[in-house]
């Protein structure tokens, strides 16, 4: 039987602009099975990245619940949800989330470090990351030297260094021409397949929603799955 | 923590801070008054804080990694705090030196303990605004 890993339920989210709440999530809904890569594509300002940050638990909802992983985020403290972004869900945001000033290695090492491995474990997970993702030899690259391609690879080997259940992409693809989006679309598909992880993926480019296996439209905050 | 010094110490920030602990040490060290060493206290305060201005997308980006990444508040904060405190050490070790040369020990104690709070208190507002 699959496992659903995430449940979202009747969730609503206002923002204060200009001193008048606006809903930016209107009563959205959705759900998703272990394993599965799931698409929500929307215009800029649709309410995607806020839905994202929901269930990165970077933001909470105003109404409804989510469930990530059996935990119900809505119950959690701040520090409950820092321990699951640790352990269980990985975010990265459109802006790569990486340290322009530190090397490839020293990146991927932050998340190691914050679930206290030792040295030894972390060179090990870093070094086999690294060859998984075809980084090997640009560990001592600073970051900002690298190419959008590169930085993109760097950011999912930063967020799969602790092994999460669910990954969360905010606009993978909205840096890199289509040639060099394709290849990080295809390396979240074999991803998917090879270490089980559940992805969610926001974008507002049509063409990533071929790469999902289930596909969400979010227009002005109201959430409708497509086929 | 080990990433938190590497990160200050070469940061851009840092030649700032360096280049006004020499500047502010021949001051002091020509104009020994004590209205004088006040003033450099107070400067030295605007220094510190230009220098992590001048590197606020680093420490915006180590703050942001830190909080996706899962670190806790405590984490963050001591993190952050590390940072702050290898960008006073420098103008710190100076003016004490040049305090205790000149038997300013009570403005010596004074400078230490106003660093150490202003360490500990600079994180709040810097992590608030990043985590907002």
């Amino acid at each position: 039987m699959r496992k659903v890993i995430v449940i979202v339920r009747n969730v609503w989210k206002y923002y204060s602009i200009s001193g008048k709440m606006v809903a930016v999530l209107k009563n959205v809904n959705m759900y998703m099975y272990r394993g599965e890569i799931v698409c929500i594509h929307g215009p800029s300002g649709a309410g995607k990245t806020t839905l994202l940050k929901i269930l990165a638990g970077l933001e909470r909802p105003d109404q409804g619940e989510v469930i990530v992983d059996g935990y119900n985020l809505t119950l959690l403290d701040d520090d409950d949800l820092a321990s699951l972004r640790a352990n269980v869900i990985s975010y990265i945001p459109q802006d790569y989330g990486l340290i322009d000033d530190l090397t490839v290695y020293e990146n991927i090492e932050i998340p190691l470090m914050i679930i206290g491995l030792e040295d030894e474990e972390r060179r090990s997970r870093i070094v086999s990351l690294l060859e998984y993702m075809g980084l090997r030899g640009r560990e001592n690259a600073k970051v900002k030297l690298l190419s959008g391609g590169e930085k993109q690879r760097v950011a999912i080997a930063r967020a799969l260094a602790v092994t999460p259940s669910l990954l969360l992409a905010d606009e993978l693809t909205a840096n890199l021409d289509w040639e060099n989006a394709k290849k990080v679309l295809e390396m979240i598909l074999r991803i998917s397949k090879d270490f089980e992880t559940s992805i969610v993926m926001v974008s507002h480019d049509p063409r990533v929603l071929e790469y999902a296996h289930r596909k969400y439209v979010i227009y002005d905050g109201v959430l409708k799955e497509v086929s | 923590m080990t990433k938190s010094i590497k990160l200050s110490i070469t940061g851009k920030g840092m030649i700032y801070v360096c280049l006004y602990v020499i500047a502010s040490s021949i001051y002091i060290s020509i104009f020994v008054k004590l209205l004088v060493f006040l003033n450099m206290i107070i400067l030295s305060f605007f220094a510190i804080i230009a220098s992590i201005l001048s590197d606020r997308k680093t420490l915006y980006q180590y703050i942001s990694v830190l909080i996706f990444s899962g670190a806790k508040k405590k984490t963050i904060l001591f993190c952050t705090r590390t940072y702050i405190l290898i960008r006073v050490i420098p103008i710190f070790l100076a003016y004490t030196t040049l305090f205790i040369y000149f038997n300013f020990y009570l403005i010596t104690i004074i400078t230490g303990l106003t660093y150490v709070f202003f360490v500990l208190y600079l994180s709040y507002p810097i992590y608030k605004a990043i985590k907002k």
